[in-house]
């Protein structure tokens, strides 16, 4: 068991969280029901444009995406830009209150009283509001870079430079896109790190635990940066996968699409699992420590 | 814990079951038809290094799908593209057999037996057939006219002369070929016929080098369909392209080009095309008073 100061090194931090997760798998259950809920919206977009789910989804795949789309394996194009299209709202409105429960069972784990589950989900759901406020938040952040970006994008793709400064510029902005979208939501979530736990272990309002959250985030900004953006790399594969087109120049079948969406889902939800395990038992101790 | 995760595990198992139990539609086909498309792409892309049990066995996996598939929209096209092997193995008859499958088959489905025809036609034409080229051809014009290639057929029979070297019949049938589309302009006023006539028309004025036809042919369509939903932006910008392109390069002739434009904005003075010809008679400008010759590159 490392000491409480080794804890506060972002790696012993993240092995600390594996290891509570490892022992008390009760933590990956609220990430296991947002995984399944995830599953089941692949599934419906993934039969969306067959019977009988086309009854439905055909006439509006037809008008928006095209007829092509009804049909394999253009499907697979739909089920990746939909299944993206959806994640904010279930984000917003799932996820915030399953974050809330993760963070409660951490919660009651650490401080060895006992758990019940109904208990724990009717304390997380009486919090919904401010805890959907605050996951809103960083979500509208992020929408605001990306706006952002999309200028510098449009104003990048003005450089008639084929070569130099500004042609590399121009690469960079271009190619660099998910990665500097990454790299911003990492700081993202970072500066909203301690909103959640706030919220349901101080059973602090939402606005009330935006300023203590600052205060908590100026002594341990590196920390909580480093773990995120450790967790984030995992990330990176994926994105290349994505963003590059690998799938489709290197010939593979469709199907492997639909795997990438669906491994994407289990990935996100040990990374959140982990991410969310590590604040907030880093934010027990330093309570604890105080 | 343990029994609500198991629960959405079988939730989620049922559905997908239910639903590819449920599912009636032809995803199997058109999943299997795709792999079976990759791998007609790759032999077609150099069919003459392609080892004759490949062809084989391509062919037998169409013919699979036909057994397994027979009522399917997509099946006729599977002839096709087995005709398509067989001529690309030269071996034009098995082609022809192919191609006329369709005939036999789905004689209502009259688009289809037209691209049949004009199949079994550039078939016959390979091998230099002339008879039987010009009987397909007139099995067409006959059965199906209406269809998109019975409209295009006296283009493709005057293409046909062009490539096989008969000068004086391919003369001939480039009259023929523009009486026909004019007739058609004549006869179907403001209508999607009208359209596609004056187009190809404007394509056989290209073929004889007609410039001046050519462009008039091409003003008449800006300016009867200029409002109309056929002419869509891209169109839109085909038409003017190709304008400037025969003015400024074939004909010399600025003042044309300039004289389209004018009469354009002048009966159409709200339309959205307009800021692009007021840019273009700008541009012209420039080049009249810089006295630039405009060239294609060769």
């Amino acid at each position: 068991m490392p000491s409480k100061k080794s804890v506060f090194q972002p790696i012993a931090l993240l092995r600390t969280s594996l290891g509570s997760i490892v022992q008390n798998p009760v933590i990956l259950y609220p990430f296991a029901i947002m995984a399944a809920i995830q599953i089941f919206i692949i599934e419906i977009l993934f039969f969306a444009p067959r019977y009988p789910l086309n009854i439905f989804f055909g006439p509006m795949i037809k008008t928006m995406e095209g007829e092509r789309f009804l049909h394999y394996p253009y499907n697979y194009a739909i089920l990746n830009k939909w299944f993206a299209s959806t994640q904010m709202v279930t984000y917003v409105l799932l996820n915030s209150f399953f974050f809330g429960v993760a963070v409660l069972i951490i919660y009651l784990l650490n401080s060895g009283k006992t758990m019940r589950l109904r208990s724990v989900f009717r304390q997380a759901l009486s919090r919904y509001i401010h805890l959907a406020v605050a996951v809103l938040l960083p979500v509208v952040c992020l929408k605001g870079f990306a706006w952002a970006y999309s200028l510098v994008i449009r104003r990048a793709l003005l450089i008639r430079s084929t070569s130099g400064k500004f042609f590399m510029i121009k690469q960079i902005v271009l190619m660099g896109a998910p990665y500097f979208n990454l790299f911003f939501a990492v700081i993202i979530s970072v500066v909203f790190a301690f909103v959640v736990p706030l919220i349901v272990i101080e059973k602090k309002k939402v606005w009330a635990a935006l300023i203590d959250n600052f205060k908590i985030l100026f002594s341990s900004f590196w920390v909580i940066f480093t773990v995120v953006f450790l967790l984030s790399l995992v990330y990176v594969p994926f994105f290349m996968l994505k963003t590059n087109q690998i799938i489709y120049q290197a010939g593979l079948a469709p199907e492997v699409l639909g795997l990438t969406i669906v491994l994407g889902v289990f990935l996100t939800m040990v990374i959140d699992a982990l991410q969310l395990t590590a604040i907030t038992t880093y934010y027990l101790l330093k309570k604890e420590i105080k | 814990m343990k029994k609500t995760l198991i629960i959405l595990t079988v939730i989620l198992a049922g559905l997908y079951v239910v639903l590819t139990v449920l599912d009636t539609s032809e995803y199997r086909l058109e999943k299997q038809i795709y792999r079976v498309q990759k791998e007609y792409n790759r032999i077609m892309a150099d069919p003459k290094v392609v080892p004759e049990a490949e062809f084989d066995n391509l062919t037998a996996r169409y013919q699979k799908l036909i057994a397994a598939y027979p009522e399917s929209e997509v099946t006729p096209n599977m002839f096709l593209f087995i005709g398509a092997l067989y001529n690309a193995r030269g071996n034009p008859a098995k082609a022809i057999e192919n191609f006329g499958e369709i005939l036999k088959r789905y004689p209502d489905k009259g688009m289809l037996c037209a691209t049949a025809l004009l199949n079994i036609a550039n078939t016959h034409a390979n091998n230099k057939d002339e008879a039987k080229t010009m009987a397909a051809f007139d099995a067409i014009e006959e059965n199906y006219a209406d269809t998109e290639i019975g409209f295009n057929l006296p283009l493709l029979r005057a293409n046909y002369y062009l490539n096989t070297g008969h000068k004086a019949r391919h003369q001939e049938a480039v009259a023929k070929a523009i009486d026909y589309y004019k007739k058609k302009s004549r006869e179907n006023p403001d209508s999607q016929v009208q359209f596609n006539a004056l187009r190809l028309l404007v394509t056989v004025y290209y073929g004889q080098e007609n410039w001046a036809a050519a462009v008039d042919t091409l003003e008449e369509i800006l300016l009867t369909f200029a409002n109309s939903q056929l002419m869509t932006q891209q169109r839109a910008a085909l038409f003017i392209r190709s304008i400037n392109m025969v003015c400024l390069t074939k004909l010399n002739d600025y003042r044309r080009a300039e004289k389209v434009y004018t009469r354009f904005m002048a009966e159409y003075p709200e339309h959205p095309l307009n800021k692009v010809m007021e840019q273009l008679l700008g541009a012209i400008k420039t080049l009249k008073d810089k006295n630039v010759k405009v060239t294609t590159q060769e």
